[in-house]
Formats: C-alpha cells, sequence, structure tokens
C-alpha cells in the first residue's frame, strides 16, 4: 500500500481559524525528507512555516500561493513514488469529507479554565493526550499564553500540556506587592498543584524562566526537567530599554516599534499581535504591575534577578535555549553558567526562538523532556 | 472575555466612570424613561436604553431627565464643565444640534481658546446618528462632518463594543468638550469586552484587517460595511487593508498616511453626505502628503448628496453597500 | 420706603466702581477713535448702577455671566482694569491672552464666566454653574446678565424653566435699556408681554417681599438652601411646588439720597451719569432680576433685619 500523507492548514493556537498559504519552498515532484521545511502559512497573528510530517514526493500541490483556506483544508499530498495518480485524486476526494475533523487541534482536546488561589484569578489552556506527567508552559514579560502557540499543540502530541496566563497578564488577575517574583512563583505553582499526581516538566521563556527556576528552587522534587528560553537571571545586563518603552507605548506605532526588538525578523509582528497587546495595557491596573515587574527585573540595564546558584543546585536535567540575535537578553558566556546547564544557541533567531525557530525548539523541548 | 453588546458596554463604561469619578453627571431626554409620572421609574433608560440602571445607582441629582430644551441643557452643560463638574448632555439624535448649536459651537467648543487657556471645558456631548433605522430625513444624519470642521471639539465615532466603551471611558476622562457619536444601528452588534475600566486613546486609528493590494478607510458603521467588502474581494484573492480612525478629531494622520505609503491605493467609505465630508478631507491629506506613492486615484464611496429617504428601499439604496465597496476596489486595483 | 442701607463708606465703594466703570468707558471710546484698538466693542456708559449694585453682594466664588456689553459686570466682579485694557487691544497681557478681544472677557478666578458675543447665550451657561454649586454642596449663587433683547431669544425662556424645575441658585438680571441691538423695544415685543409679566409665567408667589438688591442674592442663597433641603429630603413634586416661592419686588433707587449724601462728604457728583435717572428693579428671588430705567423718582427699599443673619447660610 503506497502511503499517501496529507499537508494541512494546521492549527496553531486556539483562535485560528484560517490561514493564507504565503510560499511554497518545494514544488510539485520534489522530494522531501520529514521534517523539511515545505509551505509558509501565514495568519492574522504570525507567518510561521509548516514541516513536512512524513517523506517523499510533493506529488500535488492543492491550493497555491496566496490562498486563503480554513484550518484543517487540505494544501497538498506527499506520497512515494508508488502511489499512482489515480489514487491520489481519490485520496483528495476523500479529503473533502475529513475536513474539519481537526478542529480541536493537533493531539486531543485543548480547554481553558480558570482557578482561583487566594483571591487571584489565574487563567490556563490545557492541552494533550493525558499522561502523569505535565509540561507546564510560562511566557515572559507583558505575554501571555499565545506565547506557545506553535509549540503547546507539538509537545501535547506527546504529553499533557498547560500553559499559563503569570499574575497580572492574560487573563489572570494581578498579584498583590511584595516580592514579585516569590509571590508569582508561588500563586503559579498553587495554581498548578493539583494538576496530577506525576511530575512538572516546566518550559519558561524570559521572565517565565526566573519564575521556573524559583518554582523548581521552592520544590525540586516536583520538577523533572527544566527548560529555559532566555531567560531573566543569568546574564548581567539587559535591555532595560525594552521594559520601559513597552510599558511606556500607548499607541499602536510606539508599541509595533518596540515589539519588532523582539524578534530578529521585525516582518515576524502581525497587526493582531501589536493589537492585542495594546488591548492588554489598556487595562486598568496594568501598566503598574508591569512596572512592578520591570523594577524587580533590571535596574539601569543591570539584572536584579539571579538563578544561576539555584539553577546549580538543581539536579533535573537543564536546557537554556537562546537566540544568538537577542537584542533584549543576551546570551550569558558560557562560563558564567553553571556546569550541570547545557546551552543551546539558534543562530537567526532573537528574543523569541518559541515563535522564531519552533520547530528546533519543540525538538529541543521533548528531548529535554525525555532526558528526566 | 464575556461578549457584551454595544449598547451595555457603553452602559458599563457610564457606570464605571460615575462611580469613580463623583462629578461626573448626566442630563438628557428621557434618559430615564417616565419621570414625572406617577408609578415609574427608569422606564426605558434612554431612548435606545443606553442609561438603564443609571438612576437607581446614582440618583436623580447625578442622572436628571432634562425638558426638552437643548439649547438650555447643552448651554448649562458647558456651564457646568466650566466651574467644576464633567457633565455628559445627551442629544437624542444629532440631528436636534441644529437646536443648540450655538452652545456647542460658540460656546462649549471656544471657552478654552477664548479664555486664553485659563478654563477647561470637560464636556461629552452624546449623540445617536445614522440611517437605516427607516426614521425619516431628520433622525438619521450622519453631522461628524460638521463637529469636525470647528476647532475646540473632538469627535469620537466607535465601530465596535470594544472601542465604544474605550473610547467613551476616554471622553468623560478628557478635559475638552467631546462629541461623542453612537450609530443606532451598531447598539445590538456584539463583540468581546473586558469587564474592567480601559482607555483608547483620541488620535489612534485601528488597523481593523491587515492587507497588501489596497486601504480601505472606514468610518462608524462602515466599518462593517468594509469588512464584509474585504471578505469578499479576499475570495477574489484581492487582499483589503481596513483602517478606522476611530476619532475624526484628532484625525490620526501618521496611521493614514503610514499605510497609504505602503500600499498606494486608497477607498474611503463613509456614510455622511459627500460635500465637505470626512471623506474629502481625508482623500485631500492623502493626495497631499503622499502624492507620489499612490498608485491610482482615490475612491469615495459615500451616500448621495440628498436627505436621507424614508422608503426602505429608498434607504437601503442610500446607505453605502459592501457591493459599492468591492466595486470601488476593483476599479482601482489591477489584477 | 426708607433709604438704601449702605453704610458711608460702602456707598463711597460703591460710587467708585461705578465712576470707574464710566472712566473705563470713556477712555475706551477714545482709544477707539483712534483706531488702536481691534475690532468692534459695547460700551456699558450709563447702566453702571445695575452692575455695581448686584455685584456688590457677590463674593469672588460667585458666578456671573455677562452680554456682548460686559465691561461693566467685569470690573464690578472684580476683573482687573488692566488686563480687561490689554485684552481689547489684543496684547497678550490680557486678561484672556489676547485671545478673546472685548466681547469674550473672562476670570474664572473671579466667577466671571464671560462675556459672551451671543446674545442671551450665558443664561443657560449660568444655569450650568448654578447647578454645579447645587451638587457641590457649595453657598454659591449664579447671576446671569441679559438685557431686555435677549428677551426675545427661545433660550431665556428655556433657562428659566430649567432654572425653576431644578430650583437652582440663580439671578436672572434682566438689564432693560430699551433696545435690542438697534431696534426699540415696541417695535418687537406685544405692550401685553412685557418683562415682568412674561417672567410671572414661571410661577412667582404673589406675596411681596420688601428686599434690596444688597440681600438678593443672600436671599437666593436662602432659597435654595431650602430648596436643596426639601430635595435632598423627599423628591416628590408637591414639596417643590410649595417651596417654589418667589416674589416681585418694586424697588427703586434714590438717587436724591445718594447726591445729598456726595454732596455732605464733598465728593463730586456727575450728573451726566446716565444712572442718575430712575431705575425700577424687579426682583425675584432665585430667579429673575430686571432693572429698567423708567420715569423719575428713586427711592431706597427697606430690608427686614432677618435676611442679613441669611447670609452663610449652608445649604
Amino acid at each position: 500500500m503506497s502511503l499517501i500523507e496529507a499537508v494541512t492548514i494546521p492549527k496553531w493556537g486556539m483562535t485560528m481559524t484560517e490561514g493564507t498559504i504565503t510560499r511554497w519552498m518545494i514544488g510539485e515532484g520534489e522530494a522531501v525528507a520529514r521534517g523539511q521545511e515545505i509551505l509558509e502559512i501565514e495568519t492574522t497573528k504570525v507567518t510561521n512555516v509548516l514541516e513536512a510530517a512524513a517523506g517523499g514526493i510533493l506529488r500535488r500541490v492543492a491550493l497555491a500561493e496566496g490562498t486563503t483556506a480554513p484550518v484543517g483544508a487540505l494544501a497538498g499530498v506527499i506520497a512515494d513514488e508508488a502511489a499512482t495518480d489515480e489514487e491520489i485524486d481519490a485520496f483528495i476526494a476523500s479529503y473533502a469529507d475529513r475536513l474539519g475533523a481537526g478542529e480541536s487541534g493537533e493531539g486531543g482536546a485543548t480547554a481553558s479554565r480558570t482557578v482561583t488561589v487566594d483571591g487571584a484569578t489565574i487563567n490556563l489552556l490545557e492541552a494533550g493526550e493525558a499522561s502523569e506527567d505535565v509540561v507546564l508552559f510560562l511566557h515572559g514579560f507583558g505575554g501571555d499564553l499565545t506565547t506557545w502557540l506553535f509549540n503547546q499543540p507539538a509537545v501535547a502530541e506527546k504529553m499533557r500540556t498547560v500553559s499559563v496566563d503569570l499574575p497580572g497578564h492574560g487573563g489572570s488577575s494581578p498579584s498583590a506587592g511584595g516580592d514579585v517574583v516569590s509571590t508569582i512563583a508561588s500563586t503559579v505553582a498553587a495554581a498548578t498543584g493539583n494538576l496530577g499526581q506525576g511530575k512538572i516538566h516546566l518550559v519558561g521563556h524570559s521572565f517565565g524562566g526566573a519564575i521556573a527556576a524559583r518554582i523548581a528552587a521552592n520544590d525540586p522534587s516536583r520538577v523533572a526537567s527544566l527548560t529555559l528560553l532566555a531567560p531573566i537571571g543569568l546574564s548581567k545586563t539587559m535591555s532595560r530599554d525594552f521594559l520601559v518603552d513597552f510599558i511606556a507605548a500607548e499607541r499602536r506605532r510606539p508599541l509595533q516599534a518596540v515589539l519588532e526588538r523582539l524578534f530578529a525578523d521585525p516582518s515576524k509582528i502581525t497587526n493582531d499581535m501589536v493589537e492585542g497587546t495594546l488591548r492588554f495595557k489598556r487595562l486598568e491596573g496594568v501598566p503598574e504591575a508591569l512596572s512592578t515587574i520591570a523594577d524587580a527585573i533590571a535596574d539601569e540595564d543591570r539584572q536584579l534577578q539571579s538563578i544561576t546558584d539555584i539553577l546549580g543546585r538543581l539536579t533535573c536535567p537543564i536546557l537554556l535555549i537562546w537566540g544568538a540575535l537577542d537584542q533584549i537578553v543576551p546570551p550569558p558566556n558560557a562560563a558564567d553558567l553553571p556546569t550541570n546547564v547545557e546551552l543551546r544557541t539558534i543562530p537567526a533567531a532573537g528574543h523569541m526562538p518559541q515563535m522564531e525557530a519552533s520547530s528546533t525548539v519543540n525538538d529541543a523541548i521533548i528531548e529535554n523532556i525525555n532526558r528526566a | 472575555m464575556a461578549k457584551k453588546s454595544f449598547r451595555q458596554a457603553l452602559n458599563e463604561a457610564l457606570h464605571l466612570e460615575m462611580a469613580r469619578d463623583p462629578r461626573v453627571i448626566m442630563m438628557g431626554e428621557d434618559l430615564t424613561g417616565g419621570a414625572g409620572a406617577k408609578g415609574v421609574k427608569d422606564a426605558w433608560g434612554g431612548a435606545f436604553g443606553v442609561t438603564k440602571g443609571l438612576l437607581d445607582a446614582f440618583g436623580p441629582e447625578r442622572i436628571r431627565d432634562t425638558p426638552i430644551s437643548e439649547a438650555a441643557f447643552v448651554g448649562a452643560a458647558a456651564g457646568a464643565a466650566l466651574t467644576g463638574m464633567r457633565p455628559i448632555a445627551e442629544i437624542m439624535f444629532v440631528d436636534f444640534a441644529g437646536v443648540c448649536l450655538d452652545q456647542i459651537m460658540n460656546q462649549a467648543a471656544k471657552f478654552r481658546f477664548m479664555f486664553g487657556g485659563r478654563a477647561k471645558t470637560p464636556l461629552v456631548i452624546r449623540a445617536t446618528y445614522g440611517a437605516g433605522s427607516r426614521s425619516g430625513s431628520q433622525h438619521t444624519q450622519a453631522l461628524y462632518p460638521i463637529f469636525t470642521h470647528i476647532p475646540g471639539l473632538k469627535v469620537v465615532i466607535p465601530s465596535n463594543p470594544y472601542d465604544a466603551k474605550g473610547l467613551l471611558l476616554q471622553a468623560i476622562r478628557d478635559d475638552d468638550p467631546v462629541i461623542f457619536l453612537e450609530h443606532k444601528m451598531l447598539y445590538d452588534t456584539v463583540g468581546e469586552v473586558p469587564d474592567g475600566s480601559y482607555t483608547i486613546p483620541f488620535g489612534e486609528a485601528r488597523v481593523v484587517r491587515d492587507g497588501k493590494d489596497v486601504m480601505i478607510v472606514a468610518i462608524g458603521r462602515m466599518v462593517g460595511v468594509a469588512e464584509e467588502a474585504a471578505r469578499q474581494l479576499a475570495s477574489e484573492g484581492i487582499s483589503a487593508c481596513i483602517v478606522d480612525p476611530r476619532t475624526t478629531s484628532p484625525l490620526d494622520e501618521d496611521t493614514l498616511l503610514e499605510v497609504a505609503e505602503k500600499i498606494g491605493r486608497v477607498v474611503i467609505v463613509d456614510e455622511a453626505n459627500p460635500r465637505c465630508s470626512v471623506a474629502t478631507d481625508i482623500s485631500a491629506l492623502l493626495a497631499d502628503k503622499c502624492f507620489d506613492a499612490l498608485k491610482a486615484p482615490i475612491k469615495l464611496v459615500t451616500a448621495p448628496h440628498a436627505p436621507v429617504p424614508y422608503a426602505p428601499n429608498l434607504e437601503d439604496a442610500y446607505i453605502p453597500t459592501p457591493e459599492a465597496v468591492s466595486k470601488a476596489v476593483k476599479s482601482i486595483v489591477r489584477r | 420706603m426708607s433709604g438704601l442701607q449702605l453704610s458711608h463708606d460702602k456707598l463711597i465703594e460703591v460710587y467708585r466702581t461705578m465712576r470707574m466703570i464710566r472712566r473705563f468707558e470713556e477712555r475706551v471710546m477714545d482709544e477707539m477713535a483712534t483706531g488702536d484698538v481691534p475690532g468692534n466693542t459695547h460700551l456699558y456708559a450709563g447702566q453702571e448702577a445695575s452692575a455695581v449694585g448686584v455685584c456688590l453682594h457677590l463674593n469672588d466664588d460667585d458666578y456671573i455671566s455677562s452680554t456682548h456689553r460686559g465691561h461693566g459686570h467685569s470690573i464690578a466682579k472684580g476683573v482687573e482694569i488692566d488686563g480687561m485694557m490689554a485684552e481689547l487691544f489684543g496684547r497678550a497681557t490680557g486678561t484672556c491672552g489676547g485671545k478673546g478681544g472685548s466681547q469674550h472677557i473672562a476670570d474664572l478666578r473671579k466667577g466671571m464666566l464671560g462675556a459672551n458675543g451671543i446674545v442671551a447665550a450665558g443664561a443657560p451657561i449660568t444655569c450650568g454653574a448654578a447647578l454645579s454649586a447645587k451638587l457641590q454642596g457649595t453657598n454659591q449663587v449664579a447671576v446671569a446678565f441679559a438685557g431686555d433683547g435677549a428677551m426675545n431669544e427661545g433660550v431665556m425662556s428655556e433657562s428659566f424653566n430649567l432654572a425653576k424645575i431644578w430650583n437652582l441658585p440663580i439671578i436672572f438680571a434682566i438689564e432693560d435699556n430699551g433696545f435690542g441691538e438697534a431696534t426699540a423695544n415696541a417695535h418687537v415685543r406685544p405692550a401685553a408681554s412685557r418683562v415682568v409679566p412674561r417672567a410671572m409665567t414661571f410661577q412667582p408667589s404673589r406675596s411681596m417681599v420688601r428686599m434690596c438688591l444688597r440681600f438678593m442674592p443672600r436671599l437666593a442663597r436662602l432659597w435654595s438652601a431650602l430648596a436643596r433641603v426639601v430635595v435632598q429630603r423627599c423628591y416628590t413634586s408637591t414639596c417643590r411646588a410649595t417651596m417654589a416661592t418667589t416674589a416681585v419686588i418694586q424697588t427703586t433707587i434714590a438717587h436724591r439720597k445718594r447726591k445729598r449724601r456726595c454732596v455732605r462728604n464733598k465728593i463730586a457728583w456727575s450728573t451726566s451719569a446716565s444712572a442718575s435717572r430712575k431705575c425700577r428693579c424687579w426682583i425675584l428671588p432665585n430667579s429673575m432680576l430686571l432693572i429698567r430705567r423708567s420715569k423719575p423718582k428713586l427711592t431706597m427699599p427697606s430690608l427686614p433685619r432677618v435676611l442679613h443673619r441669611s447670609r452663610g447660610c449652608r445649604p
């Protein structure tokens, strides 16, 4: 039996309903390997590249460049040489019936819910097959759980995942004062305390990375692995200007200019991304909450948090992923890192490697999880 | 986040701000409905239900149903604004502004300037506008060009519930007279609206939809018309970028110019009459400031130069449609 | 009717202010003749008594609004003369930074809400100021000056109505100088519809209360105080009706008495002052004051002592 694989418009994130094909990276009749980038798709939120799920030959291109189609629509067909044209035609014809089956995304159901902890409301997004262990995703300063829209679905194919809106971000209420990092860490830990009997694999980005380290330090027996993307607390300096400008930008154009610093390729920013961030920042109390966090992160270009010692004491596998072109938090010197920590640099990425090089990052996360 | 109607979003904004600031008062006709009639209280909550529940929450000293004396109560609102209050006056239909135009145009708009900057007039005048309700020529006009023309006034025209709440909160907190126009056909439209307070700055346009073949500038209810047109055009392979200025005064010239320069083809859809309109104003701005970037003439899709007719088929022919917008776009986009 | 009960010093002050207004207007007239004053202006000479008579009893934080003929009211309310003259010349040092000119002189620090180039436009604005005072619980009153010509603007009647139903601490001071712009009263108003009958439609009571200019603002505060207390306690319409009492008072000012005093004190008295002609004042507390020039014979009213004590009553 020939192997025929469908190339379909993927579901990136909960709100995605359709995507526009901007570029086919291989042509009809060309050979393709599993994992090779084949299709560039643009959504209202972001532009990203789809990889081939199987090896073979791209036998048919069903949707041309410039076409917009709903999630799950058939864009192309990959098959090996043995498949006949009739079989492929039949496959395409039958595919129309299968449209709409994959609405819930790759790897099981996604569910959004809120948890109340000590009067604070924390918004979570769960996805993935049931498993004993859980992968917990923590976003960075000024972001929300949609940071992981290319990553959570991929990891959810393997095991249960939960992404969290940190206090004062997304759908979560702000946390009270005091030591901001401790408060946020304990609130998040409490909110995710009853996720299951197993251990937690923490994936944290930027400020979320510092939170993840703190959670691991507070309860090391519960944490199975730590994957940190450009975390706060390792390098000596960071761009405090970014934090200040992010908080100060109240209009689209200045905010867009600030967000562009996050990416190595500024064209990755979409209008929806900017609008979503603006809507978040306009809410009463948000600028103040962000200022409190910013004051805890850095002080005139010197970082105030330090997680080097925490990491040095942990026994679980620790992987650091950093974009080489990160303008916000520069990668630390390897010599300054504890010995149990592995640092991987991604050449063409900025401060958002989870979006800019999602497949590489996803592979790395899964690899680190498997090490545990 | 909860989905709320345009009307609810406005009601929430009023509740939130009146609770936060005791200087905010409201006056207008039928704000509650049934005032003075025995046994009747807050029967309507406004001619369109926007002010329901406010009487119970804040009392008749702060929510005042007025006689039919626009000149008197709009003038009183201006005087109260001059002397420390933050009043919101409601003109039931913007068409009635003719009766009190002096108090808006010659008084409130000019106090700060005429008094050498030593006075402030934190007044909001809310009014309904727009055609589609079969209400005839005197209840359906879109008079924002007139207010936009007058220096000293800020003119705000929200197109969706999220913007409506944020812009109204901003209007009440603004220290200048603001004309806040609500399209009567938008009151029942819904959208996601946060529960808490938030403000949207004036002079800040919203890019409703990204695109690269044409820029469609749309105001108020016409944003929905433009979105429908953009969907039709997308199925034909034309990608439209829609920009909603939100406020015609101050106007976000920077965004309009930035997008026009990037794309080079512009269609403006505006429900108001075409002569001396916001459409012609924006058109002149773009023709002046980014002439070299334009690849085609700027097309305007507006109502005709006529009063709004009463008969439903005539009124529907009067209001710009998605088909008219698509047609204008296709006339300047070579595919 | 006995004399106006102002102290000697007060009378001097009154006279001084009136003379100041007259001198200001004469000077403006001279300067305009040279062509140095831009635009147009409207002189208040001859009406000084009404502005001074009313503003005499107002505090800095009481409000007034004026007409296009606003210099007299401004000076009487305490707006600085230097700033006013500079404003007429369009200087940056003017009261309004040179941006307003003669017809828009305003000084909110002195409660002067502006002269107004639109006839009758000050009336509703002053209603708003009175509403402000009432809602903020202060002891302020607001006076809207207007002319007899303004009585024909619809917004005047609207404002009377609004002031009445909202029970505002406001006085409408109508200065009847016989002309609206360049047209005489007789030409534009039927004889039967003179100012007072028209005002009477806003339900003043029949009782005659003897009062003079001096205490009218105090009385207005008292009415406002009663109004506010009653309104706070019960919002029913019956209460509102009972306490909506206003009175029509006919008072006149003694020209002779004033002249006698000035002569006694060896102060020059200019007989060219047209305030020396008769003025008939119609005072409706919480409502209207009409000062009309008419026939000879000016006499002073007396005042019940109790009204002295109404000053400073809190709403």
